[in-house]
């Protein structure tokens, strides 16, 4: 009867054992992993505080759309002396820029198509906060005819689509410079023709 | 979500361990490389503008690329993501659908079903707030075009968890082949068993007695020169018998081996030592193959009666041989004894005769067996001095040339599985010369008592 009692005693500890194995291996990996999700979760806490406080441009496009305002660069009496035949727009446009490239722009009274390629990049990232893309319409020979600007996110309405277009060429100085560097690029080409 | 079942590294000449993961894996890493090339793209397309929206995008992208690998954490890593970026107005940047769509699916697959519902719960609910604030960043305008995206989220989430059924399924299909091919296995085994128990029951105990039998007329005719016919034809029949009980044993060991290497035979920690001594069996009763219980007493006389034609079977023999004993019983079976605890004990008391014509010498002694039967058992004890037969005088007694029976080794062996099987024990010792033989066959094979299979 000692050897069958021995007998029961060990399976029934062989049995507890295993049952504690699985509880720990489980425990540990359970604890391992919340170890790993609290790291992570401290981490990214760390991360958005600081990251939080950088400027978050284009994000006032909104409100001035919703408020019809919009603050222009400071205008002075010093201005460049700009010249030719567009003279007048580059002054309306000078003293209508939001933009420190725009004014970097058109200090010499020129903008070239690279020059529009990146104030229309920053139309687009303003317009792309919004959901928003412009997109360029062309013809059969490949030639640009228009522009228009298509809903890509979001659940903006056509109303609202308007005035955030209109407020993102504003305030990216697309407004002003885009006629003035299509202007200047017909004067061009006239002039090359002749 | 695995196509191939998880396994780990084979055991030499298989692929590398990074190429078998590889495979094994191949579709969550199908899905991940998906997501990731789809967000890159949208990512190079349109990049996120406002710095917390970069962050948020990076990590989405950072827990896509480790999705494979830890998906659990992985999953939820996204899901906060693309919470988050809920709450930070800016759209630039990929697409966070992509991500959600993979998460939920990555858990639906990895986790249990409340996890997974918890983390579509979470997406859907998270997804309507924009909705509900009516605020531009709100996947639909409308609560009826959040029914599509919510169905989206649903279909990823089911995905995973469908692919997670599928994989369970196979699994206990594998398991339940595995039981019923193991099953199968120990079925042929235990047939086997019983072929060699009854082919060693009957034909080799009955080969014995005959090779025993010429051996002992051999040994009566002597040397003379004018029963030398009658001496060779008696060497013949001994040879003969011995050769076919040769072939006989052969078989049994054929009958007794496994067939599936991997497959252990049960009950096989019989001491070979203690086995070595018992060799041939004698009684000719077959064993039932179905087991099988008796409740009226015309069935309890006949049990009676099978035990009692064993013993007179087993006494007559041991008689015929010269050997001098007894053999006596107390009791009487119940009236629902099992048939196969019957014919076991009939079985073991030609067992134990054989054995001790075979290792037992008719001048060394007397042996004695008892047989108790009561409700609960049969009971079966015998001793018998142990004989020291070297093999000189074993050849002088039967004649140089004369064949001598050589022990098989596997019969007790055979007795105690089986005994075993139905619930009992057999035990042997050698104590100051005798041998003792011990046996408790339960009268009730469906009921064993476990603490005394145990000893």
């Amino acid at each position: 009867m000692t050897g069958i009692r021995d007998c029961s005693q060990s399976h029934g500890q062989r049995d507890h054992h295993s049952w504690r194995a699985i509880a720990v291996t489980l425990s540990h990996r359970h604890r391992r992993n919340l170890t790993l999700a609290v790291i992570l979760a401290i981490g990214i806490i760390l991360a958005v505080l600081p990251v939080s406080l950088l400027p978050q441009p284009w994000s006032d496009v909104a409100s001035n759309a919703g408020d019809d305002s919009s603050r222009t660069m400071p205008t002075t009496s010093e201005h460049p002396e700009f010249t030719g035949p567009h003279k007048y727009e580059a002054l309306t446009a000078w003293n209508n820029l939001h933009t420190g490239l725009g004014r970097s722009i058109l200090e010499d009274g020129v903008v070239t198509p690279d020059e529009l390629a990146e104030v229309r990049k920053a139309y687009n990232e303003c317009l792309s906060v919004y959901g928003m893309q412009a997109k360029t319409i062309t013809d059969g020979n490949g030639e640009a005819i228009g522009e228009s600007v298509v809903p890509i996110r979001g659940s903006m309405s056509g109303r609202q689509q308007s005035s955030i277009i209109e407020q993102c060429r504003t305030e990216s100085d697309y407004r002003w410079l885009e006629p003035l560097a299509t202007a200047q690029s017909a004067e061009q080409s006239t002039k090359e023709s002749q | 979500m695995n196509a191939a079942p998880e396994k780990g590294p084979g055991a030499g000449g298989g692929p590398p361990r990074p190429l078998q993961w590889v495979r094994g894996h191949w579709f969550r890493l199908a899905i991940a490389s998906f997501t990731l090339a789809a967000t890159l793209i949208e990512w190079s397309a349109i990049p996120p503008i406002y710095p917390l929206n970069f962050l948020f995008s990076g990590l989405s992208v950072v827990a896509i690329v480790l999705s494979p690998f830890i998906p659990r954490i992985s999953g939820w890593l996204i899901i906060v993501t693309v919470v988050a970026r809920l709450f930070v107005l800016d759209l630039s940047g990929p697409n966070p659908l992509w991500a959600a769509y993979l998460a939920l699916a990555v858990i639906g697959y990895d986790s249990a079903i409340p996890a997974a519902v918890a983390a579509l719960l979470t997406v859907t609910l998270a997804e309507c707030v924009p909705v509900a604030l009516n605020t531009f960043n709100a996947l639909s305008a409308t609560w009826i075009g959040m029914v599509n995206y919510i169905g989206m989220f649903t279909l990823a989430t089911m995905a995973g968890m469908s692919f997670r059924w599928r994989r369970q399924r196979d699994e206990i299909r594998e398991q339940a082949m595995i039981l019923e091919r193991r099953q199968w296995q120990l079925d042929t085994l235990q047939r086997n068993t019983r072929l060699a128990s009854r082919i060693h029951d009957s034909a080799s105990g009955g080969l014995s007695y005959i090779a025993l039998t010429a051996q002992r007329e051999l040994r009566r005719i002597g040397d003379g020169e004018a029963r030398r016919a009658e001496r060779q034809d008696w060497r013949f029949v001994n040879d003969q018998a011995l050769s076919v009980l040769d072939e006989i044993h052969h078989v049994i060991d054929l009958l007794e081996r496994p067939q599936a290497p991997g497959l252990s035979r049960p009950n096989d920690s019989d001491d070979p030592r203690v086995e070595e001594p018992f060799a041939n069996p004698i009684v000719k009763t077959a064993a039932s193959p179905v087991p099988e219980s008796s409740s009226s007493g015309d069935t309890a006389s006949r049990q009676w009666r099978r035990l009692q034609s064993a013993m007179r079977e087993a006494d007559a023999k041991l008689s015929h041989l010269g050997f001098r004993g007894t053999i006596a019983t107390h009791g009487g079976p119940p009236d629902d004894c099992a048939d196969e605890s019957v014919t076991e004990a009939a079985n073991l008391l030609g067992e134990i005769a054989a054995n001790i014509t075979r290792h037992m010498s008719p001048d060394a002694g007397e042996y004695h067996c008892v047989i108790t039967v009561d409700n609960d058992a049969i009971e079966i004890m015998e001793t018998n001095p142990i004989t020291v037969r070297d093999d000189a005088a074993r050849d002088d007694d039967g004649g140089a040339e004369a064949g001598t029976l050589k022990p098989h080794g596997s019969g007790l062996a055979m007795h105690r599985r089986m005994i075993r099987d139905l619930g009992g024990e057999l035990n042997t010792t050698a104590e100051d010369g005798d041998w003792i033989l011990y046996a408790r066959i339960p009268a009730h094979t469906g009921s064993p008592e476990p603490g005394r299979r145990a000893s």
